[in-house]
């Protein structure tokens, strides 16, 4: 562990990056705390410049506070983007580890599956599924998952099939282990290491699709994102540039300090990787 | 059997691999139409204001709505090979006559932005991989670090913040200036005016994607055993650069502009309606507000066709650029 900590420590992007992302979800756990209004509540004059009447980054066309907005819209953004990806990944890694092992018949109708999935445009299929199932947490999370997971599989696939006719697999077999068993136990623990990397990456790209979105007006209509507060201030943009400004700031932020993580664990999860380039 | 014909069959075969991916989608298409809340009918007898039940059972079964599901899927799969996608109630249109009236405008969206993307980003990787760890290197780095991570919409809108509405540069939407009737060169140069902002907006990801990747397939050509004989032979490394590097790099980063093209359809539905520019992307946001699930399913199973074809274009593509591979 101390190890793996002072191989990601080299990258001083990374430890950037991991701090950004602990500032924000401090942010997010404290945010009823830190705006104890509901962020959906008209408290002040509408379409307020930042730093007046009282609004740190301004006030909307209704009077909704934007800085609330967004303290508020973090809860929603990292809670969609971690447990989508949990949710893929683990589609991922069911898909994936049947391919890989099996191998043969099983491998091929996955994979086709797989490949199906990978060729329908990822975005409208959401756009889809969300529409279909009515715009809240679980639909995003589900539509999230359905597009993203092919990509996890495709690797953990690659991952099995490398791993399977390993001296220590075949010790196992002639062991009488099950075969769930030396999936679970024994192989899946060796592909952790780009499982995460990629699983990191993923968190990203899930809080951007959900906030393209919220912005099409395709969120939870009880929760704040900050996709919903780009899509509800763009009629104002020619009034109220703020409005939609900070919230971009804020997706950008902690999208580019997720991917920063992303990479330093890619450094210190693949250190042979980095040592010969 | 020579080259060309082998690559004849290769397409042909290629072409049957897709019939199956189409297929599929059309399946999960029908199935997704069948999750929905309400049929046709409701959709209708909401549309009308008020239906007796006599009336719309009645309706059901013009419809074929009251048949098993397997039945139901048959005609379906029949309608879509004909090419009836569906009717569109809220614009009294056939879906696939709206489909089609909106596809040149997106068509020339997604054409421009993948020249933009690909040549600049295929341009700044060369770049930054001829000036590894110089400052050059580490502003195109961080610059694509940067767009890899800021949402479309975003960018579509401080771009009309700044240069429609702060600059005046360019119109803030739309295809065309609608009050001025213009034609010939005059219509051209209009439609590129509006075209700017959309495009730059769309290619910015894909920029930055290019980029990155074209960075790393220099860097790891440039580690290939044929680069040290070139070396070693006395060639230039502007030689060795543009000549022999620069051709293998590219490979990657063309399989690459074809697999985006699914992404690159989502991302137009996200910059046509920030733009108002009218495509199908456009024409997804307008069937989403007005709740036109055939339209939407309609818009979804034909950019799925199209992600099918692109990709067996690239392949063909691809075996012209590189006769190592093989195509049987």
């Amino acid at each position: 562990m101390s190890d793996f900590w002072s191989r990601y420590r080299r990258n001083y992007a990374a430890v950037f990056g991991l701090a950004v992302v602990v500032l924000i979800l401090i942010m997010a756990l404290t945010a009823s705390f830190l705006y104890p209004n509901d962020p959906f509540r008209l408290i002040g004059k509408p379409l307020s410049e930042p730093f007046t009447n009282g609004f740190l980054l301004g006030s909307d066309s209704l009077g909704r506070d934007v800085a609330s907005g967004i303290v508020h819209g973090a809860k929603t953004s990292l809670l969609i983007g971690f447990v989508a990806t949990i949710v893929s990944v683990f589609i991922g890694i069911f898909f994936g580890a049947f391919a890989g092992y099996f191998g043969g018949r099983v491998d091929d109708i996955l994979m086709r599956v797989t490949e199906i999935f990978q060729t329908i445009p990822s975005f409208i299929f959401a756009i889809l599924l969300v529409a279909i199932m009515k715009p809240s947490i679980v639909s995003i999370v589900i539509a999230i998952a359905v597009v993203s997971w092919p990509g996890v599989a495709r690797l953990v696939r690659g991952e099995f099939l490398a791993i399977k006719n390993r001296e220590f697999v075949q010790a196992c077999h002639t062991l009488g282990m099950g075969d769930f068993r030396i999936m679970l136990r024994e192989i899946l623990p060796n592909c952790l290491s780009p499982i995460i990397v990629v699983g990191s990456l993923m968190i990203a790209t899930a809080i951007l699709i959900e906030s393209g979105l919220a912005f099409l007006g395709l969120g939870d209509p009880n929760i704040m994102s900050w996709g919903f507060l780009i899509g509800a201030g763009r009629t104002m943009l020619r009034s109220a540039w703020w409005v939609c400004t900070f919230p971009g700031v804020a997706i950008l932020i902690t999208v580019l300090a997720i991917n920063l993580i992303g990479e330093g664990l890619n450094d210190a999860l693949n250190p042979r990787l980095k040592e010969r380039q | 059997m020579t080259r060309s014909t082998k690559i004849f069959k290769y397409v042909g075969k290629r072409l049957l691999q897709g019939v199956p991916i189409i297929l599929a989608i059309v399946i999960i298409n029908f199935f997704l139409l069948n999750l929905a809340e309400g049929d046709a009918v409701d959709v209708l007898a909401g549309e009308a204001g008020s239906a007796t039940p006599e009336y719309m059972a009645q309706l059901r079964q013009k419809f074929g709505l009251d048949q098993p599901l397997p039945i139901q899927l048959m005609v379906y799969l029949k309608n879509v090979l004909s090419l009836d996608l569906g009717y569109s109630f809220r614009h009294d249109m056939p879906v696939n006559e709206l489909i089609f009236d909106r596809f040149a405008a997106t068509g020339l969206l997604m054409t421009s932005t993948i020249i933009l993307a690909v040549g600049f980003g295929v341009l700044l990787g060369l770049l930054a991989a001829m000036r590894l760890n110089t400052w050059k290197d580490a502003v195109i780095t961080v610059f694509a670090l940067i767009t890899y991570a800021t949402p479309l919409f975003w960018v579509g809108l401080m771009m009309i913040v700044v240069f429609s509405l702060k600059l005046g540069w360019f119109p803030t939407s739309g295809m065309t200036n609608v009050a001025a009737f213009y034609e010939g060169w005059d219509y051209v140069k209009d439609v590129s005016r509006h075209l700017v902002l959309p495009t730059i907006t769309l290619s910015l990801f894909y920029l930055a994607l290019y980029t990155r990747m074209m960075r790393a397939s220099m860097l790891e050509q440039y580690g290939q055993d044929y680069v040290v004989t070139a070396r070693a032979k006395g060639l230039t490394e502007r030689r060795i650069t543009y000549v022999h590097v620069l051709r293998n790099a590219l490979l990657p980063v063309v399989t690459m502009a074809g697999v985006q093209v699914g992404a690159l359809i989502g991302g137009s539905v996200i910059v046509e309606s920030v733009f108002a520019w009218p495509g199908l992307g456009m024409l997804a946001f307008e069937s989403l507000f007005a709740r036109d699930l055939n339209l939407l399913l309609g818009i979804f199973l034909l950019s799925s066709m199209l992600v099918v074809a692109v990709n067996l274009i690239v392949d063909i593509i691809y075996c012209f650029l590189d006769p190592r591979i093989e195509v049987n």
